[in-house]
């Protein structure tokens, strides 16, 4: 096929294209100004804000309006550097890629609740319904167990108000007022934990370099947490006294062997000797105090 | 340089006393404890602050090594370090002088020989007693 023939036979087609892009014109422009109008006319109501799907969509046909542009200025030669036309491009290209995660997270809940307005779907058929958004749990609160007094005086002053001394009534176990308030307790006691778990530093464990077994070591590292929290607390280092220096040194020479083969004195039980007391030695000759 | 982690926890900012205060926890796997002087340079390169600025204190090395914690503070000024910081830790930082007193069993020595002499003549009681 030579290059004449190519071109004799593609020569009316592309005229034919021409003449229906001219006549779709008329019509395409037609729905884009529907569009647009409804668009801004959304947008016009700027009383209780501007919703976010609004600014989406104007943004969207913003974008195309100067994508066209900018195919536009290629098509007839005009140069696009420098001129504000990428500038706009770029600010509403950023606008929508940050729109998307925020319309994702909202999605499913509009389309919901836009199902359920137009009849489309019952309030609670379960069948269609995901797990609800944590801002829709009602955890509860402890505002019933403050009496209405109590409540107004704190409230109508902000002053420290004395609690009155006043009966500790006892929730039976069964009742359905212990259940609950024990119910909201765990809630509330995990939902913390959690959320300390993701913000403050890792949970460090301690794997047993100074690990005793038997009822010490629990004491033991509480007492050594609590030490911590307080030194990072005030920025101070505490004293430690030469007994308690001289336990830990001990505890460290102390090989782990000696904890786990030791099984307690069950004596009692067998009859046997049972485990010699250690006596406290008294140092002969200790320094004494001078005598001034 | 080795190879030295400066990690910073319950960083908070005191208005109050012109700083920052944070605890400081260094990570020096084969490495002897850090000196302050390094820790300084490190902590002053992440919070882009002059050394100057940053005093340090309270180091404590975790049983085997490898792990040291203490505190650090960042001042505005070294100018407001030198007026809120105790003497000593500023002597340490290089920021005072210590001031030399005599022995305290010296100071009292003199303290009550003065307090036998009564007026003008506590003056000389010092260098009367030299010889």
């Amino acid at each position: 096929m030579t290059v004449n023939s190519v071109f004799e036979e593609d020569l009316p087609k592309y005229g034919a294209l021409l003449n229906d892009i001219e006549h779709e014109l008329e019509q395409i422009s037609e729905v884009v100004k529907k569009v647009d109008s409804s668009i801004e006319n959304e947008l016009s109501n700027h009383k209780d804000g501007i919703e976010l799907f609004g600014l989406k969509n104007s943004c969207m046909s913003m974008y195309l309006t100067d994508l066209l542009n900018v195919v536009g200025c290629q098509l007839s030669g005009v140069t696009i550097s420098g001129s504000p036309l990428v500038d706009r491009l770029i600010e509403e290209r950023v606008v929508m890629e940050r729109i998307k995660p925020l319309e994702d997270k909202i999605t499913y809940k509009t389309e919901k609740l836009t199902k359920m307005a137009s009849g489309k779907m019952a309030e609670d058929d379960p069948l269609n319904q995901k797990p609800a958004d944590i801002d829709d749990i009602d955890f509860g609160s402890d505002e019933g167990e403050m009496e209405d007094e109590e409540r107004t005086a704190k409230k109508s002053t902000g002053k420290y108000v004395i609690p009155k001394n006043r009966q500790a009534f006892f929730d039976e176990p069964g009742t359905e007022k212990a259940e609950e308030r024990s119910k909201r307790k765990a809630i509330r006691g995990a939902m913390a934990d959690e959320l300390m778990k993701d913000t403050d530093e890792p949970e460090e464990i301690n794997t047993g370099e100074l690990h005793q077994s038997g009822k010490m070591s629990a004491r033991l590292l509480r007492e050594e947490k609590e030490k911590k929290i307080f030194e990072e607390n005030y920025m101070t280092r505490t004293r430690v006294e030469k007994r308690d220096r001289h336990k830990e040194r001990d505890a460290m020479k102390k090989s782990e062997l000696d904890t786990l083969t030791h099984f307690g004195d069950y004596s009692a039980l067998t009859g046997a000797k049972g485990e010699p007391k250690r006596k406290k030695k008294k140092v002969v000759g200790g320094k004494s105090k001078k005598k001034r | 340089m080795t190879a030295i982690t400066v990690r910073t926890r319950k960083f908070m900012t005191n208005r109050l006393l012109n700083r920052k205060q944070m605890v400081v926890d260094i990570l020096h796997p084969d490495t002897p404890t850090p000196k302050k002087s390094e820790v300084r340079e490190a902590l002053a390169k992440q919070y882009k602050s002059a050394s100057d600025h940053i005093i340090v204190f309270g180091f404590k090395t975790q049983f085997g090594g490898g792990k040291t914690s203490g505190f650090a503070l960042m001042y505005d000024s070294v100018a407001d370090a030198k007026r809120i910081e105790p003497r000593f830790r500023l002597v340490r930082h290089g920021l005072a002088e210590k001031i030399e007193k005599k022995s305290r069993k010296q100071r009292k020595e003199l303290r009550n020989r003065k307090k036998k002499v009564k007026g003008t003549k506590k003056a000389n009681v010092g260098t009367g007693k030299k010889k």
